[in-house]
């Protein structure tokens, strides 16, 4: 699964460990979600949506459509 | 009035509402229970001819492993400073959930494998069989941490 995790961390300026500490989760998990490695879980999904003020539909594509 | 930290470098162990440092549950369990490791290798006679040295020698081995495991059980983990807050999130518990199920898999593959071979082999070649209790504990630690370091590498 795609996603435009990256994209939005960096137009809030953000570093990776204060994305992982917004989620709750480890830095390694961070930079595994952006590198379309680990897809989170569902709950994880709605909270990375909610603190870039987005939607999971907006944030992750399966990998045929993009 | 001092309110203890949320998080301490060793955390905390959580009985109901209340709570204590781990360290403080994990060294005397350990104590204890290297005692009673020494105290039944007196009884058992594996501790030498000199029963006293045989306890200490023993006592001292066991309570600092049995320090560690009884930290390991008690220890909250959100507790210790640098925890995550959802641990279960991080792609690290996706790591260990793969890495022991497929440690699982190869338990079960060589061990049977192993019994198939062992089934053929001529009498007169004989196995030990107090050697297959740490034969599989070592190939299930060996295959579990040489899973999880590739998941690891492998980002």
């Amino acid at each position: 699964m795609k996603n435009l995790v990256h994209e939005s961390r960096q137009r809030l300026a953000w570093s990776q460990q204060r994305l992982a500490d917004e989620l709750g989760v480890s830095r390694q998990t961070v930079i595994s979600i952006e590198r379309g490695r680990f897809d989170p879980s569902l709950p994880l999904a709605f909270r990375i949506a909610a603190v870039f003020n987005s939607t999971i539909e907006d944030l992750f594509f399966p990998d045929e459509q993009q | 009035m001092s309110v203890a930290p949320t998080r301490t470098k060793w955390g905390y162990a959580k009985f109901g509402t209340g709570r204590l440092p781990a360290a403080a549950i994990a060294v005397p369990g350990g104590l204890i229970l290297g005692a009673a490791g020494g105290w039944l290798s007196v009884l058992a006679g594996i501790g030498g001819s000199n029963p006293a040295l045989g306890f200490w020698v023993f006592a001292a081995c066991i309570a600092m492993p049995a320090a560690a495991l009884v930290y390991v059980l008690v220890v909250d983990r959100n507790t210790l400073i640098g925890a995550t807050e959802r641990p279960d999130d991080s792609v690290e518990s996706g790591w260990i959930d793969k890495a022991a199920s497929g440690s699982f898999m190869d338990l079960i593959l060589v061990l049977g494998a192993a019994t198939t071979v062992l089934a053929f082999i001529p009498r007169e070649l004989v196995v030990d069989l107090k050697l297959v209790l740490p034969a599989v504990v070592g190939l299930g630690f060996a295959s579990f941490g040489i899973r999880y370091l590739v998941l690891r590498r492998k980002g």
